[in-house]
C-alpha cells in the first residue's frame, strides 16, 4: 500500500521532470520560456521564506534585502571585475549568508510581529544603499549589461529548474530529519523546545541563515535573467509577495509554495499588467485564501486526504463488524 | 553528595525581590516539594534553577557540575527536566512526535554536529520510535499515540508533559504544579506517576499549591514566602510549623 503511494508519487515527478526538461524545444514562444524560468526562481525564494516562516514560525518582512545583497553581488562582479558567473553566484549565496548571520543577532532579540519589524527594517536599510552607494550598485541607473551566462534562454531554464529541483531536495531532507523537528517545535512552543534541550537561538539562526542563502540565490539569478540589477526591483514589497505566495501556497509544506510560485506567476502575468494591481490581487487572494482555505493550497489538499483516509478507515470498520455478525 | 544543590538564589524585578537568598539541596531518589502561597515565588525559583530567566545572584550544581553559566538547553543536556504550569506541548503535532522531538538534544555534542548527523540521515530519530512507545505506555498514553497534543484532554496533557520531560532521560524532574486544574481521579494518576518515576532512579522536585497531595509523596518540603524560605523539613514535621501555618493561614492576632 505505501509502497504503491510511494511509486505513484515517484511517477508523477518522473512524468513532471520529463515534461519541464522537454518543454523548451517545442514551446516556440521564448515569452513563455522566460515566464517558466521567473516562476522557478521565484519558488526558490518562496522555498527559502518557507524555511524560516513556515517551519521556525518567524515572519520576516526584510528577505528581499537578501535578494538584493545577492543580486547586486553577481552584478557587480561580473559587470564591473569580471568574476566568471558560477564564482560570482557562489560569492552571492555566501555573501548573503554571511549578512544574514550578521543581522540574525539583532533580529533575534526580537520576536513575533516585533520581528517582523525589524526585518523591515533591514530590508528598507539594503533599498536605501543600493540607491545611493553609486560606485558600486548604478544608484537609481543599477547595473546594465549583466550577460547571460548560458548565451540563450533555453540554457538558462534548464539552470533554473536544476537549481529549483537542488534546492527543493536539499531543504527537504534537512526538514523531514530531526533539525526540521526541532525547528517545528520552536514554531510549536519556543519555551518547551529550549527546555527540552533544542539549542533555540542556534537552530533559529541556523534556519535564517539558510533562508538568507537561498534568497540571495534567487536574487542573484533573477538579475542574470533579467540582465539589470535596480535598486526597484528588491524593496518591500518583494518580500511581501514572497510572503503572501508562500501563505497561499501553504506555509510549512515546501511544495506547496513552490506550486504556488509558478501559479501566482502566470495568472499575474495576464491579471496584473500594471504593476501596481499585482500587490492589490494578491492582497484579494489572501484574505480569500485565509477565510476559505486556512492552511493555504497544500495545508487543504492535506487536509482533505486525511478527511478522505479517515472515513475510508471507518467504512472499513463497519465492514468488517457486518461480516463478524454475517459469520456467526 | 546531594544531587541538586542550589545556592543563594536571588532574583529582583524592579521594586519586587521575588526570590531573596533561596538555597536547598536535593538528593538521588528523593522527592522535593516547594510549597508557598500564591505569588510566593515558587515558579520563578524554577525559571532560575533551569535558567529561563537569568539570575542576579546564586549556584547552581547539578550532578557534581557546576551548572550556573550555563543555557537552558545545556542544563536541560546536564540531566534536567522539566514542566510547566500551564500545559505547554507541541499542540499540532502528535503524541509520539511530542515524545520524539524531546529526543533531538541527545543527538549530538553541539547544534552543528546535530545538524551533521540528522542530515546525514534524516530517519535517525524513529528507530527511537520503540523506546518513545515504552515512553508513553509509561505514563499511561498508550493508544494515543497517533492524536494531536492538543485534542488530549487536560489530565492527559498533563501526563504529555511528564512524558516530554522525561524523554529528555533527566535525573532531575522539575514540576511546575502538576496537578494544577485536575480532578481527583486524575491528581491520584499523577502522584501515583510521580511515585513511579521515584522508582526508577530519577529525583523530583515539585511546585503545588494543592499542600494535601504534596504532603503524601514528598519527602521534604521547603515552605517558600515573599521569596523567602522559611521553613523546611519532612511534611509532618512542615504541619506543625507555626512559621508556615502562619504564612497559610495570616498571623494571629497580636493582642
Amino acid at each position: 500500500m505505501l509502497r504503491r503511494a510511494y511509486a505513484a508519487k515517484l511517477g508523477l515527478v518522473l512524468v513532471l521532470f520529463a515534461f519541464l526538461m522537454v518543454m523548451p524545444t517545442f514551446l516556440e514562444n521564448q515569452f513563455y520560456i522566460q515566464l517558466f524560468t521567473t516562476s522557478a526562481i521565484m519558488a526558490i525564494a518562496v522555498m527559502g521564506m518557507d524555511v524560516l516562516f513556515g517551519y521556525v514560525g518567524y515572519c520576516s518582512f526584510g528577505q528581499a534585502g537578501f535578494m538584493g545583497i545577492g543580486a547586486y553581488t553577481v552584478a557587480a562582479l561580473t559587470t564591473k571585475v569580471g568574476v566568471p558567473f558560477p564564482l560570482a553566484l557562489l560569492a552571492a549565496v555566501l555573501l548573503s549568508g554571511f549578512m544574514s548571520y550578521v543581522i540574525s543577532f539583532p533580529a533575534f532579540r526580537l520576536s513575533g510581529i516585533y520581528f517582523a519589524i525589524g526585518t523591515l527594517a533591514f530590508g528598507q536599510l539594503v533599498f536605501v544603499i543600493a540607491y545611493n552607494w553609486t560606485d558600486v550598485t548604478g544608484g537609481v541607473y543599477g547595473i546594465v549589461g549583466i550577460n547571460n551566462p548560458f548565451g540563450g534562454l533555453t540554457g538558462y531554464y534548464y539552470f533554473a529548474f536544476l537549481m529549483m529541483f537542488a534546492i527543493l531536495l536539499l531543504v527537504r531532507r534537512l526538514i523531514k530529519s530531526p533539525v526540521g523537528e526541532a525547528f517545528v517545535a520552536i514554531r510549536e512552543n519556543e519555551k518547551l523546545a529550549e527546555s527540552t534541550g533544542v539549542a533555540t537561538l542556534k537552530a533559529k539562526r541556523f534556519a535564517f541563515v539558510l533562508s538568507g542563502m537561498i534568497m540571495g540565490l534567487a536574487g542573484a539569478m533573477l538579475v542574470c535573467l533579467w540582465s539589470f540589477a535596480s535598486s526597484g526591483s528588491f524593496t518591500v514589497s518583494l518580500s511581501l509577495e514572497v510572503l503572501v505566495i508562500a501563505i497561499i501556497g501553504g506555509v510549512g509544506t515546501l511544495i506547496g509554495p513552490a506550486i504556488a510560485a509558478f501559479v501566482l506567476n502566470f495568472v499575474m502575468q495576464y491579471l496584473a499588467t500594471i504593476p501596481a494591481l499585482r500587490l492589490i490581487i494578491y492582497g484579494i487572494l489572501l484574505m480569500l485564501i485565509v477565510m476559505f482555505l486556512p492552511g493555504g493550497l497544500a495545508g487543504t489538499y492535506l487536509r482533505l486526504v486525511e478527511a478522505l483516509k479517515a472515513r475510508r478507515k471507518e467504512g472499513e470498520k463497519i465492514s468488517v463488524s457486518f461480516d463478524s455478525t454475517g459469520s456467526e | 553528595m546531594s544531587l541538586l544543590t542550589v545556592q543563594g538564589l536571588s532574583k529582583r524585578f524592579g521594586g519586587l525581590q521575588a526570590v531573596d537568598d533561596v538555597s536547598f539541596s536535593v538528593e538521588p531518589d528523593e522527592i522535593f516539594g516547594i510549597i508557598g502561597p500564591n505569588g510566593a515565588g515558587k515558579s520563578t525559583i524554577f525559571n532560575l534553577v533551569t535558567a529561563n530567566l537569568p539570575r542576579d545572584s546564586g549556584q547552581v550544581i547539578l550532578d557534581g557540575v557546576d551548572v550556573t553559566k550555563y543555557k537552558t538547553h545545556q542544563i536541560v543536556l546536564r540531566g534536567m527536566g522539566r514542566t510547566f504550569q500551564d500545559a505547554k506541548l507541541f499542540s499540532s503535532s502528535t503524541v509520539v512526535d511530542n515524545i520524539l522531538s524531546a529526543g533531538f538534544c541527545r543527538l549530538g555534542k553541539n547544534f552543528t554536529s546535530i545538524i551533521l548527523k540528522s542530515y546525514a540521515r534524516p530517519s535517525i530519530l524513529d528507530r527511537e520510535r520503540e523506546k518513545a512507545m515504552e515512553l508513553l505506555a509509561f505514563v499511561g498514553l498508550r493508544g494515543y499515540e497517533g492524536q494531536l497534543a492538543r485534542n488530549l484532554d487536560h489530565g492527559h496533557q498533563g501526563l504529555l508533559q511528564l512524558g516530554i520531560a522525561l524523554a529528555t532521560q533527566p535525573k532531575v524532574l522539575m514540576l511546575d504544579e502538576p496537578l494544577r486544574g485536575m480532578n481527583p481521579t486524575e491528581k491520584d494518576g499523577v502522584t501515583d506517576l510521580i511515585l513511579k518515576i521515584r522508582e526508577t532512579g530519577i529525583a523530583v522536585v515539585i511546585i503545588e499549591h494543592d499542600v494535601r497531595s504534596i504532603m503524601k509523596v514528598c519527602d521534604q518540603i521547603s515552605v517558600i514566602n515573599y521569596g523567602k524560605k522559611i521553613a523546611e523539613g519532612d511534611p509532618r514535621e512542615i504541619r506543625d510549623n507555626p512559621a508556615v501555618i502562619e504564612a497559610y493561614l495570616g498571623a494571629e492576632e497580636v493582642a
